[in-house]
Formats: structure tokens, C-alpha cells, sequence
């Protein structure tokens, strides 16, 4: 079932001369339940695409539905936002709190949580990003993946069945990086959750289920991780560069050696030159 | 002009419940001309550790020593230190501020006594370097900018003061992939023409490709302080300190553990790629 529905889709950031248009013409529809990466460089309209989805921005041009409700009625927004949280990049800036059990109750009461429900849910999102027992901390005091977890804890207190994640990952260290991307599987595996992620790593979206590549505002390709990160012509195109094991299989194809399929991942490259194993 | 750091401590908010072990008796060299990647955890230091660098505070105990003198003695001479080292910091987006992006540009040589065209001239520079249409960006508020646009507006403004130390704390964060490959060819050139640049940076693959010498940080202390071909020797430990390994590194590391040997010093990937075309050679045979 599709649950973001996006046709032909226009915005521009200057509203009267719109010849700059950050979004032009994108249709794309995602599944629910579907982890979706979004590749492309900057200035591309990522986040600002991504930004439609949570109702940050208004319908200028185009249609989009989210979870069944139109994007382009006002009356819709907070339902929207209800179905949808954002997780942003910056660790530090998305706390309003020093608590953290009160900073993701804050949260719940902006979307009339009754108070009574408040403290289970807490606890509960707490639990899912592996952060319980952190309720009476205070978020300035954890690690850069610490702070990602309780900023994903936060969004998912409201229990969203969708989660953007704008370049997430990108300031944190290896562990952080490696405790976020599990929390997201894990979201994505176990909760159900439909996953937009947003990254310039482009060996992350090797995690998907379909990778979409974003150009001057327009979709130039969305499909299987294989099939978008072996076309180098699209990546080329997109001012994306290929991961270690595909990049590797095509010089390997330079010198006459053909593996048997495009590797995604290093393992993978491994089993290719180690058949025996 | 090496710089120096002796025996150098630092403690954020001291005798208070806040009190933070930033930087314990911490001694290094950083020599003219190098190219220094400092890698490390969260919370390792690494910030703390180049705004020393940069004069931005003096340390609790121990010394900087910029070509010979102690730049925290209170006749040093302070513009010389602004003129020398160029910061670029984490984040730097942040503090863009003026209306337009060559304004913004400009910003840090207000007061450097530099000429009104040798000031322009330098702003277009440092905008086209960094990768901009200076014609195309330069009336543009730099808040309409993507994340992107906004961070290569802020290092041009460090850049246009052409700085000899350029210290850039995770400068690629953030940047696509033709962004990040453009600028870290930018610091390879420029280190090519006399600037050390000391870089932090958790992409291992950067460091790898680019620096001449890496530093490891842990808990305030060094962990590694060897040349880039050595740094990554030791798999298992960085793994288990939680370092990255450059992604050349990572795969001959896992060939030589399916039996086909690759020195450990392989941490780029076109140093790796011949080994590759062997192996696939052997393999189709
Ligand atoms: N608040 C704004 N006002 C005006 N123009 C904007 C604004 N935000 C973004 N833009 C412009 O819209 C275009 C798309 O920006 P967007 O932030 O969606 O890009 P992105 O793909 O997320 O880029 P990045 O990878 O750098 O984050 C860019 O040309 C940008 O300059
Ligand atoms: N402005 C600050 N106030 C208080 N503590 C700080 C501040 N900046 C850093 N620290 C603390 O100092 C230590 C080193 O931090 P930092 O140098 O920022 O590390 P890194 O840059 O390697 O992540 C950490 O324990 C951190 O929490
Ligand atoms: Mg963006
Ligand atoms: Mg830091």
C-alpha cells in the first residue's frame, strides 16, 4: 500500500518568479513499510522534498498524500505531523529540555497527549532505541549517537508510521553511525515503520529497500541498491561517486576480469574474489 | 614553522560538577607542511585540541609553541597568530551571518589591513575554490543556501584570509560526494603549496587518501601518532577502540584473512587495486 504519494510535485523557495524551482516535477510514490535512501548532491532538493512529507512546507504545485490524508488541505498539517517525524543531523540542536524523560514528554503534549498516557510512552520509545534507564539524564551529557537515539525516541513517542531522517548519521562517529543505522533497521525490521532517509554516504543506502537519486530537483532514477549504485552513468549524472566494492568491479572489468555480479558491500567483493570460501 | 605542544592539559569548568577531562599532558609536533589527520571518538578531545592550535584558549598546563614562541605569552603578538592559522569549525554554517555570501566572505578580513581589491580579489577566489559560481552566489542571502552551499560559503571565509596553518575541524560533513572529493583535492593542493592543514575528520577514507601523518586521540590522550601507511596496520585495535578503518584497508584486511597476504600498509584505494586485478586474475583461472 503507498503510503507518501507524490505527483508531479513543484516548489520553488521564491514564490512570484519561480524560475528556481528546488523541487520540479517529482512523482514518486513510496510503500508502506519501505526504507527509501534519497541520494543526491547538495542544493539537490532533498531535504526539501523530505520537508513536504512532514507538512514543514506547503503544496505550492503537484499532488502529495500522506498517509491517505492530502498534504494540500491546511486542516491536514498536524495529522500529518502525527504520521510523520523528522530527525535531523545535528545531534546538539534538537533538544529543548535537560531531562530527557521531559524532553520527549514535551513533545507528546504538544500533540495533546493525554497525561495520563505520557509516562508509558516515553518509557516504551525509551525502550525501543535501547536508551531505557536514561529517563532522569540529560541529553548534553551522552555521545553523538546517544543524542541521535533520544532525538529517534522523541519522534517516535508521537508513534509515527513514517520517519524522515535528514543526514542523521552524518556527525556522528563510527559507533554512533553504526548504533543509529541499527536503531533505523530495527524500526524499519521490527516496527514497521516506513523509513525516508536522507545521506551523502552513499555505501549507507546499500541498506535500503529502493534507493531514489535526486538531480536540479528532479528524480533522475529510484530502484534496488544494486541496480542504482552499479549505474555508474546515473551516479555520474547524479555527482555521485560509487562505494569501494563497485567502483572495484568495474576497474576489475577494465582489466578483464569479470566477477560474477556486481558486489554491493565489501563482503560481498570478498566472496567474489574468494569463491572457495 | 612546527608547532609544538608540550605537556598541554585542559579541563572544561573545573572544580565544578561540570568538570571535563578534555586534554591530559599532551605532547605533540606538527612539522611545516604536513598534512595531519586526527581522528578519535566522540568526546575524545579532538575539538579541544585544535582550538589550542588556534590560540582560542590558552591551556590549564603545558604550551603551544608556534615557530619558537609560546603564543599564550602575554607579549605575543596576537595578529600574527590570526594572520597564521586559518579554523575552520565544526559546523561552521552556523555563524554565517551577513546579508550576502560575498559579504559573509569578506567578513574575516575587515580588519586585516589588506587592500579594498586585493580583499575582492581574495573573496572571488576562495568562493570559485570552494566550488561556487561566484557570479551566480555572491548577492545571495546565505540563509537561502542548502546545507551544502551554506558550509562551502563558510570555509571561502576562512580560506580568503589565506591562512599557512589551515586547521579544519570535520569539514566534509555534510558535503555530496563530488563536494567532498573537490575539497579535500583543494587541501591536498594547498598543503602542495606550503600550508599544513590539520584535519579531524571520522571519514576514514579521507584521512586515509589524503593525510601524511595520523593522530588518534582517546580520552584526552594519544593513541596513535604515526605516518598514514601505519596508522591503519592494527584492524582489531582500531575496530575495538572504535576507529575507523579507511575502506582500502578494510578489504585488504579481509582478503589477507582469506589467504591472499596484503602488505598492512595498503590504506588507499589505488594502492589496493592491483592486488584486486590479481586475485581476480588467479580467481578466473
Ligand atoms: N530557506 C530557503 N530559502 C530559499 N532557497 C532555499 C531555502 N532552502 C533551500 N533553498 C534552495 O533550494 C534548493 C534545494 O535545497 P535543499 O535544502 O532541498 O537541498 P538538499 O538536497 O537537501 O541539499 P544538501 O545536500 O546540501 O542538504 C537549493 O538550491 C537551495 O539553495
Ligand atoms: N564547551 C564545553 N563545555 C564543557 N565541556 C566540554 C566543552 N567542549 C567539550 N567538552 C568536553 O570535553 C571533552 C572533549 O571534547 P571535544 O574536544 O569536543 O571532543 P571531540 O571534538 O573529540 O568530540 C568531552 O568530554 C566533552 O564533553
Ligand atoms: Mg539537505
Ligand atoms: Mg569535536
Amino acid at each position: 500500500m503507498v503510503i507518501i504519494e507524490a505527483t508531479d510535485l513543484v516548489h520553488s523557495y521564491e514564490f512570484e518568479g519561480s524560475q528556481n524551482r528546488s523541487i520540479d516535477g517529482v512523482t514518486l510514490h513510496i510503500e508502506q513499510g519501505e526504507w527509501l535512501v534519497i541520494l543526491g548532491r547538495n542544493g539537490s532538493g532533498k531535504t526539501t522534498f523530505a520537508k513536504h512529507i512532514n507538512a514543514l512546507l506547503p503544496v505550492q504545485g503537484g499532488e502529495l498524500n500522506v498517509a491517505r490524508l492530502d498534504a494540500r488541505d491546511p486542516a491536514n498539517i498536524w495529522e500529518i505531523r502525527r504520521h510523520c517525524g523528522m530527525v535531523f543531523q545535528d545531534p546538539n540542536n534538537q533538544f529543548v529540555s535537560s531531562v530527557i524523560e521531559e524532553d520527549i514528554a514535551f513533545g507528546l503534549e504538544n500533540y495533546d497527549t493525554p497525561a495520563g498516557e505520557i509516562p508509558a510512552r516515553v518509557e516504551r520509545a525509551l525502550a525501543i532505541v535501547g536508551m531505557d534507564g536514561f529517563e532522569k539524564k540529560s541529553p548534553h551529557m551522552l555521545s553523538g549517537g546517544q543524542k541521535q537515539r533520544i532525538a529517534i525516541a522523541g519522534v517516535l513517542a508521537i508513534d509515527p508510521q513514517i520517519i524522515l531522517f535528514d543526514e542523521a548519521t552524518s556527525m556522528l562517529d563510527p559507533e554512533g553511525r553504526q548504533e543509529v543505522l541499527s536503531t533505523i533497521h530495527k524500526l524499519h525490521a521490527e516496527e514497521g515503520k516506513t523509513i525516508v532517509m536522507i545521506t551523502h554516504l552513499v555505501e549507507e543506502a546499500t541498506l535500503a529497500d529502493r534507493v531514489a537519486v535526486f538531480s536540479q530537483g528532479k528524480l533522475l532514477g529510484v530502484s534496488s541498491p544494486r541496480e542504482v549504485l552499479s549505474n555508474l552513468d546515473l551516479l555520474h549524472n547524479a555527482g555521485l561517486t560509487p562505494p569501494l566494492p563497485i567502483r572495484a568491479y568495474y576497474d576489475l572489468q577494465k582489466e578483464g576480469v569479470t566477477l560474477p555480479c556486481c558486489p554491493l558491500t565489501h563482503q560481498e567483493l570478498v566472496e567474489a574474489l574468494c569463491p572457495s570460501k | 614553522m612546527p608547532i609544538e605542544i608540550k605537556h598541554a592539559s585542559y579541563t572544561y569548568f573545573p572544580g565544578t560538577i561540570f568538570e571535563s577531562l578534555a586534554l591530559q599532558d599532551f605532547s605533540l609536533q606538527i612539522d611545516d607542511g604536513d598534512y595531519v589527520g586526527i581522528m578519535g571518538k566522540t568526546g575524545c578531545g579532538k575539538s579541544t585540541l585544535i582550538q589550542l592550535i588556534a590560540g582560542l584558549m590558552p591551556p590549564l598546563e603545558g604550551q603551544i609553541i608556534i615557530d619558537g614562541k609560546d603564543i599564550n605569552a602575554r607579549d605575543y603578538p596576537r595578529e600574527e597568530l590570526r594572520r597564521k592559522v586559518g579554523i575552520v569549525f565544526q559546523y561552521p554554517e552556523v555563524q554565517l551571518f551577513e546579508t550576502s555570501v560575498e559579504k559573509d566572505v569578506a567578513f574575516g578580513l575587515r580588519h586585516s589591513g589588506l587592500s579594498k581589491t586585493t580583499i575582492a580579489e581574495n573573496v572571488r577566489w576562495a568562493i570559485e575554490t570552494v566550488g561556487l559560481d561566484f557570479e551566480a552566489i555572491r548577492a545571495e542571502s546565505p540563509f537561502s543556501l542548502s546545507g551544502g552551499e551554506k558550509r562551502r560559503v563558510a570555509i571561502a571565509g576562512v580560506l580568503a584570509a589565506k591562512p599557512k596553518i589551515l586547521i579544519l575541524d570535520e569539514p566534509i560533513v555534510g558535503l555530496d560526494p563530488r563536494g567532498r572529493a573537490a575539497f579535500l583535492e583543494l587541501t591536498t593542493h594547498l598543503n602542495a603549496a606550503g600550508v599544513t592543514i590539520i584535519m579531524v575528520s571520522h571519514n576514514a577514507d579521507a584521512i586515509a587518501e589524503n593525510a601524511q601523518r595520523v593522530i588518534v586521540l582517546e580520552d584526552g590522550r594519544l593513541l596513535i601518532n604515526a605516518p598514514a601507511k601505519h596508522a591503519f596496520r592494527d584492524v582489531a585495535l582500531l575496530q575495538e577502540k572504535g576507529i575507523g578503518i579507511s575502506p582500502a584497508r578494510e578489504m585488504a584486511h579481509l582478503l589477507s584473512a582469506c589467504g591472499h597476504p596484503i602488505p598492512q600498509d595498503t590504506i588507499r584505494y589505488q594502492e589496493l587495486l592491483p592486488f584486486l586485478i590479481n586475485i581476480g586474475k588467479g580467481a578466473s583461472r
